[in-house]
C-alpha cells in the first residue's frame, strides 16, 4: 500500500487527486488537504468581478466531489514538513492545522508520495495599502471578486447622478504575474460600463508591470496576422486604443493610499494616480511551510526557494538572460532531495522569469513573474498523476512522464466582455510557453500554433470551458473525457 | 479619438468591417469551428511535447522487473 498525500485543491492539485483516485487500485488510499472547503475555477472570478456571476457559480462544495471518489479530505493547512520523518512519527509527514472550526488542532499526516500544489499565497504585504482590507479591490478568490462587484456597482451609481470617476485596473507590484487576468477584467469593467451607459463619464488606466502591452509574462508573442509576423504587444495597444483605455507599463507600485497609487517606472521617476475605483492584484509568494529532516534541523531552504516555492529538477543556478535555456524548466516535477515529493502549478519554483528582467533607473525589479495558468498546471497535474501511477503500480523507479513549459503550449481565452451576442473574448494559443530559441531562432515559437483573435466565438469558447471544467470539477460521469 | 502625434495615434485600429465581423454571428460559427480546431490540434500536440517520449516498458503488476506491458506514446 503507498498513501498519496495531495496539498491543495485548486486546478492542479484537485486534477491531481481526481487522476490518482481514478488510475490507483483502491488499496492505495488518497488524501487531499486543502484550507478551503471549497474548490474555485478561478478563470470564471473576473465575471463575479463585474457582478455577471455569483461566487455559488464558481466554487463547488469539494466534501461530496471526495466521498463519491473515495478520496479522504481533511479541511487543513499543511504547516511543516518532515520528508523524512521524525522520531516520533518514523514515517514522512506532513503536519496540518485544521482550518474546520468543528475540529481545530494539529495532526501529523503520514504519506508515501506528496505532491505539493498549495498555490499561491496572495502577497498584498508587499505592497502597502495594496488588498480588498485596504485600499484596493482584487478578484483572486470568488469572495474578492464579489466585493469588487459591490465596489464597482457604487461606482456605476455615482457615475449615473453625473459623477466622472477614474478607474485604475493592474498589477500591484513590480514582480506580480497574471497581467492576463488583469486584462480580461480591465476589459470586462470597460464592456460593463458601456453597458450601463457611463463609459463616457469614466476615464480608465491600465497599470501594469509589463515593459510592453501584450507581455504577458511570457515575453509576449508573435502571430501571422495579415501578411505579417507581428507580436502581441500590436494587437494588445490596438484593443486599448480602441477601447479608449490608457495604459502605463513598466510600473512598480510602491504603496496605494485611499484613492491614490504612488509608483515608479522604468525609467526611475515616481509617479501618483488618483482613482475612484481600484482593481490592482498582488504578487504571489509560496505558502509558509517549514521543512525539516530526521533530526529536527531546518531544511527549508533546501526544499523552498527564497520566494515560498518548492525546489524541482529545473536548473535553479543564477545566469544571465542571454544563457537562459529552455532546458532549466523543470520536466518532472520532482524535487531533487526527495523522489517521493512532487510540486505542480504555482507551487512548484521557476527557474527564472520568462519575460526579460528589467530594473528601473533606481535598481527597483520591474518585471512579470512567470504565469502559470490553469491549463498548464492541469497538464503538470495529469503528467505527475502519471509518474506516480508507473511508480506505485509498478514499481518504477523514478517518473515517466514529462510536462516542461518550455515543451507543452497553452491554449487562453481572455474574455473581453460577456454577452452572448455582443461579447467578445481573444482566443490565444502559444507553443511552448516558454520560448525556446534554439528550436525556433526567430521568436522562440512554433507559429503553426501560436496564434489570437478577438470575437463573439471566444466568448462562446469561454463560457463553455467554464462549464464543462466546472464539470469536470464535480467528478461527474466521463469527467476524465474532458482534456486538461 | 487620439489626437496627432500622441502614443494612441501610432497604433493600429480596427476598420468597421473588422469591428462588425468580431460578433456577425455566420462568421463567427465559422470561427468558433475553426478556433476549436486549432486548439483542438494544439492541445494534442502540447500535451505530449513535439519531440516524441521515449516508449515507457513497463512490467505487469506483481510481476517487478519483468517488462513485458509497452506504455508510451
Amino acid at each position: 500500500m503507498s498513501r498519496v498525500v495531495v496539498l491543495g485543491a485548486g486546478i492542479a492539485g484537485h486534477t491531481a487527486a481526481l487522476l490518482l483516485r481514478r488510475k490507483l487500485s483502491s488499496k492505495h488510499p488518497v488524501t487531499v488537504v486543502s484550507p478551503k472547503p471549497t474548490y474555485n475555477w478561478i478563470p470564471s472570478n473576473i465575471w463575479v468581478g463585474v457582478g455577471l456571476m455569483k461566487p455559488e457559480q464558481v466554487t463547488i462544495e469539494l466534501a461530496p466531489v471526495y466521498r463519491r471518489h473515495r478520496i479522504e479530505f481533511r479541511q487543513a493547512r499543511a504547516v511543516e514538513i518532515w520528508p523524512e520523518g521524525a522520531p516520533a512519527e518514523p514515517a514522512p509527514h506532513v503536519v496540518v492545522e485544521s482550518t474546520d472550526a468543528a475540529e481545530g488542532g494539529r495532526a501529523a499526516v503520514p504519506y508515501d508520495y506528496l505532491v505539493n500544489a498549495t498555490g499561491p499565497r496572495l502577497h498584498f504585504a508587499a505592497t502597502p495599502g495594496l488588498g480588498p482590507e485596504a485600499n484596493t479591490a482584487s478578484v483572486c478568490t470568488a469572495d474578492h471578486a464579489a466585493q469588487a462587484a459591490r465596489q464597482l456597482r457604487a461606482a456605476i451609481e455615482r457615475m449615473k447622478k453625473g459623477e466622472r470617476l477614474t478607474f485604475v485596473v493592474g498589477v500591484g507590484h513590480g514582480l506580480c504575474t497574471c497581467e492576463g487576468a488583469a486584462f480580461e477584467y480591465l476589459f470586462n469593467v470597460d464592456f460593463v460600463l458601456r453597458h450601463e451607459g457611463v463609459r463616457e463619464r469614466a476615464r480608465v488606466v491600465f497599470l501594469t508591470n509589463e515593459a510592453e502591452l501584450g507581455d504577458f509574462g511570457v515575453g509576449g508573442t508573435h502571430m501571422r496576422r495579415g501578411g505579417y509576423r507581428v507580436h502581441s504587444k500590436t494587437f494588445a495597444e490596438s484593443l486599448y486604443a480602441e477601447r479608449g483605455i490608457e495604459w502605463i507599463t513598466g510600473a512598480h507600485v510602491q504603496k496605494v493610499e485611499p484613492g491614490v497609487v504612488h509608483y515608479e517606472t522604468l525609467d526611475g521617476k515616481e509617479h501618483t494616480l488618483g482613482f475612484d475605483f481600484g482593481m490592482l492584484l498582488p504578487p504571489f509568494a509560496g505558502q509558509p511551510m517549514k521543512a525539516f529532516d530526521r533530526g529536527g534541523a531546518d531544511i527549508t531552504s533546501e526544499v523552498f526557494a527564497p520566494s515560498g516555492f518548492m525546489k524541482v529538477d529545473a536548473d535553479y543556478s543564477p545566469k544571465p538572460f542571454e544563457e537562459w535555456r529552455a532546458a532549466d524548466w523543470p520536466k518532472t516535477y520532482q524535487t531533487p532531495r526527495y523522489r517521493n515529493v512532487f510540486a505542480i502549478g504555482i507551487a512548484f519554483a521557476p527557474p527564472h522569469p520568462i519575460s526579460k528582467p528589467r530594473k528601473s533607473e533606481r535598481g527597483t525589479p520591474i518585471t512579470p513573474s512567470p504565469p502559470r495558468t490553469g491549463m498548464p498546471s492541469a497538464v503538470m497535474a495529469k503528467t505527475v498523476a502519471e509518474s506516480l501511477f508507473g511508480m506505485i503500480e509498478y514499481g518504477l523507479p523514478g517518473p515517466t512522464r514529462t510536462a516542461s513549459l518550455a515543451e507543452i503550449g497553452a491554449s487562453c481565452v481572455a474574455s473581453a466582455g460577456a454577452n452572448w451576442l455582443r461579447g467578445t473574448a481573444a482566443s490565444m494559443t502559444m507553443f511552448p510557453v516558454v520560448p525556446d530559441y534554439e528550436k525556433y531562432p526567430e521568436f522562440g515559437r512554433d507559429l503553426h500554433f501560436t496564434f489570437g483573435e478577438i470575437g463573439s466565438a471566444g466568448h462562446w469558447i469561454k463560457t463553455i470551458l467554464h462549464h464543462m471544467f466546472l464539470y469536470k470539477a464535480r467528478g461527474r460521469a466521463g469527467w476524465w473525457l474532458v482534456p486538461e | 479619438m487620439p489626437k496627432p502625434y500622441e502614443r494612441e495615434y501610432y497604433v493600429p485600429t480596427p476598420s468597421a468591417a473588422t469591428v462588425f465581423f468580431r460578433t456577425f454571428l455566420p462568421w463567427q460559427l465559422v470561427r468558433f469551428v475553426w478556433i476549436n480546431l486549432k486548439m483542438v490540434r494544439m492541445i494534442s500536440i502540447g500535451h505530449h511535447g513535439r519531440v516524441p517520449l521515449r516508449p515507457i516498458v513497463l512490467p505487469e503488476p506483481g510481476e517487478r522487473g519483468s517488462a513485458t506491458r509497452a506504455v508510451g506514446r
